[in-house]
Parts: structure tokens; sequence; C-alpha cells
């Protein structure tokens, strides 16, 4: 029991590193008024499989162009417009409109040295961000770090099975049982326009776990169901901040835990 | 072009040089390696790496608020940068040197939480910049 602690869901974290200032300005503020603090080990796995995917795609879309027209176009067609914007910020930063995108060689060549950066600071920045980092159930996942090969990174994430997993996920929410029993029935008294589709799948991994006995862990289970994994993580804690409001006030009621809102569009009026 | 960075950063963290100069020497030392990653062909990934992560951290930073520890580390990580090969532990003690003095190597690329308007004007600044090249 770590009930002196606040846990922050992963959407904090990339507010954390936002490029809107108020945003950012905010989420800092909310890590330090917040202390101590702490993430989920499940986090660092959906900053992996999302925000370092997003890192590595403009890598290699990058460094297979022969001109800046070329890079965005290859990145616009396959990693839509996050990772379009992803490039635009970083080129925001590095001097917007009067960013020198010829001669093309050295313009790849300073781009692709930053991305280089970001991908191999990004894992150690996102395990420093909170004081602690929360791993009830041993997390695999979490404990494997993007790795430079020599030719490139290595990020993806393996497809959780017995013989690849030593995580005891499944132990974990077997504590929950009766909370989960709880969460299917209120869950499934709710109407059709308040479930989102994240607590569709919560609903049927939650009725499925009650039905087998265990967490069906397999797969990508725990990514797809991760507001509630991070919910029952919070009932440990003292409190849990997120901006998935939809999710958690509804999870929150019924696991029991103390949800604080982080309310991203009155915070982005300002 | 690296000895003479590596000059300017030792001089920036350099308490007895004077003020106005270790200022200069900090703005030089930046200029020289953003230079460096532009027209440097011969770095290796690992100098890639500990370089960008450096560029990264300071991009926005002026000398004014780099702490005494920081420009230490800055200069030492300068200095990893001259030799002929990185390891990979090194690589990794770079930027965790960078976090333990509360320098942030990420640059807010995050787009979670973009309103729609920054949204546009970023989308526009990269189309402006395409009719540029065409």
């Amino acid at each position: 029991m770590t009930a002196d602690r606040t846990l922050f869901d992963t959407t904090m974290v990339l507010y954390h590193r936002s490029l809107d200032d108020r945003v950012r300005q905010a989420a800092e503020k909310s890590f330090v008024d917040n202390r101590p603090t702490t993430i989920s080990a499940l986090s660092l796995v959906e900053l992996k499989g999302n925000y370092i995917q997003d890192l590595v795609l403009l890598y290699k879309k990058i460094s297979t162009s022969d001109s800046f027209n070329e890079a965005y176009s290859k990145i616009d067609s396959t990693g839509g417009r996050r990772a379009t914007l992803m490039v635009g910020q970083l080129i925001n930063c590095l001097g917007g409109i009067h960013y020198h995108v010829e001669p093309w060689v050295e313009a790849k060549q300073e781009l692709l040295t930053y991305i280089d950066a970001q991908i191999a600071a990004s894992w150690d920045e996102f395990n420093n961000i909170a004081d602690y980092v929360a791993d009830e159930f041993q997390c695999t996942r979490a404990t494997e770090a993007p790795d430079d090969d020599g030719e490139g990174w290595a990020v993806s994430i393996p497809h959780c099975k017995r013989v690849n997993t030593k995580c005891s996920i499944e132990k974990f929410v077997d504590g929950f049982r009766a909370e989960l029993e709880r969460l299917v029935s209120e869950l499934s008294a709710l109407d059709e326009s308040m479930l989102t589709d994240e607590l569709r799948r919560i609903l049927a991994v939650a009725s499925k776990t009650i039905k087998s006995g265990r967490f069906p862990f397999e797969g990508r289970t725990c990514r797809s169901v991760a507001d509630l994994i991070i919910g029952l993580q919070s009932v440990l804690h003292k409190a849990l901040v997120s901006s998935n409001y939809k999710e958690h006030q509804v999870l929150h009621k019924v696991l029991n835990y103390t949800f604080l809102n982080f309310p991203i569009s009155e915070i982005r009026s300002k | 072009m690296l000895d003479e960075a590596f000059d300017r950063i030792t001089d920036a963290a350099d308490a007895n040089v004077g003020r106005s100069e270790r200022s200069n020497c900090f703005d030089e030392w930046k200029d020289y390696l953003r230079l460096l990653i532009r027209v440097e062909g011969n770095f290796s990934r690992p100098h890639r790496v500990v370089l960008g992560a450096l560029v990264s951290a300071t991009i926005q930073m002026d000398m004014s608020n780099a702490s005494e520890a920081a420009l230490k580390v800055f200069r030492d990580i300068t200095n990893v940068i001259r030799q002929p090969r990185i390891s990979k532990v090194e690589r990794q003690r770079a930027i965790r040197d960078l976090l333990a003095v509360k320098v942030n190597v990420t640059l807010p690329l995050s787009v979670q939480g973009l309103e729609e308007s920054q949204a546009k004007s970023i989308e526009s600044m990269l189309a402006a910049l395409l009719r540029k090249t065409d």
C-alpha cells in the first residue's frame, strides 16, 4: 500500500511534454503540487507503443527520403496527422518557417540527430518524470527499453505470452475480484451512450475474467484496458490524476479511488 | 570545430572567467554544436545521440538559466563527443547526467493536448516550407 502517492496516468506524461505552454505548465504544476508522485509501469509501455513508435516512424521516413517533400509525403501518408504534427513541432523548435530544409543532406542529418536523441532520452525521462514507478504486477514489457542494435531502433512491443512474460498481472487483478464483479454489474446497467470504446473493452475483459477465473493477459490486453489497470492501481494510492474523465468518472465510483480530473478543455480555453 | 566547441564550454563553465565572456562562450558553444550537427558527416550513431541530447537540452537555454553543475555536465559531455568511440554505457550515462542536473532533454513534441488552432498553425508552417522547396 502506497497511500501517500498520487498516480498520474499516461496522458499526463504526454501533457508534460506538450508544445502548448498552458497545457505543459498546468501538467508540470500538477506534478509539483501532488508530490510524492508516481506513474504506472503500464504507462511506460503505452508511451513506448505510441510516442516512441511515432518518433521511430519519423526517423525511418526521413532517413529514407531524398528531399524534405518526400519525407513529408511519406510521414503524412503512413503516420497520419499525429506524426505530421510531431515533425512540424520538431521543426518549430528548430526555427519554424526560418528552418533551412535545404540543403536536404544537412537538414536530414540534423533532424535525424534530434530524433535519435529524443528516442534515447524519452525512456529515461519518462522513468524519471515522477518520484516513483508503480509496478505492483512486475510488468515485463515495462523493463524493455528501446534498444539501438547499431542498425536502427528496436521498439516493437511483443505480444504477451506465458513464455515471454514473468509478470503477476493475473494475481494482481485477482485481488480485485469483488470490485470487478461490481464493475461488470454497473457497466452493464449503464446507458449505451455513456459507454466509451474503452469502457466497452473493460466490460468485455472484466466479464471474461470473472467467467474464466483469470485475467486474460495474453496479447495486448493490458494496453487495451489501461484505464482499468491504472484504476485498480489507484485503489492502492492516494489519488489518480487523469484527463480521461468519461472513463474515470465511472470507474472511480465503483472501484473506490479518488479521481482528480485534469480539465484539459478548460486549461486550453484560458 | 569540436575542439573549439569544447574550449568554449570549458570557459563558460569556468567561474574564474568574467560573466560576459562566459555568456558569450556559452552561446558560441551552442552555435558550434548546431553547426556540427548539420555538417559533420563522420559521427557514429552514439555520437549523434549524445550530441542531439546535448543540443536538445540547451536549445531554449540561456546562460542565465544554466546552473554551475549543469555547465560542468555540458563540458564533460562535449568532451565525450571528442572521443573516437562512444559506448552504449557512455551514451546512457550522458543522458542520465543531463537528467541528474534537472535539464529537460526531451523536446515538446507531444501532440496530446494540442489545440486545433495550434495544429493548423503548424500545418501552415509545414505547407510554407514545402512551397519554399518546390
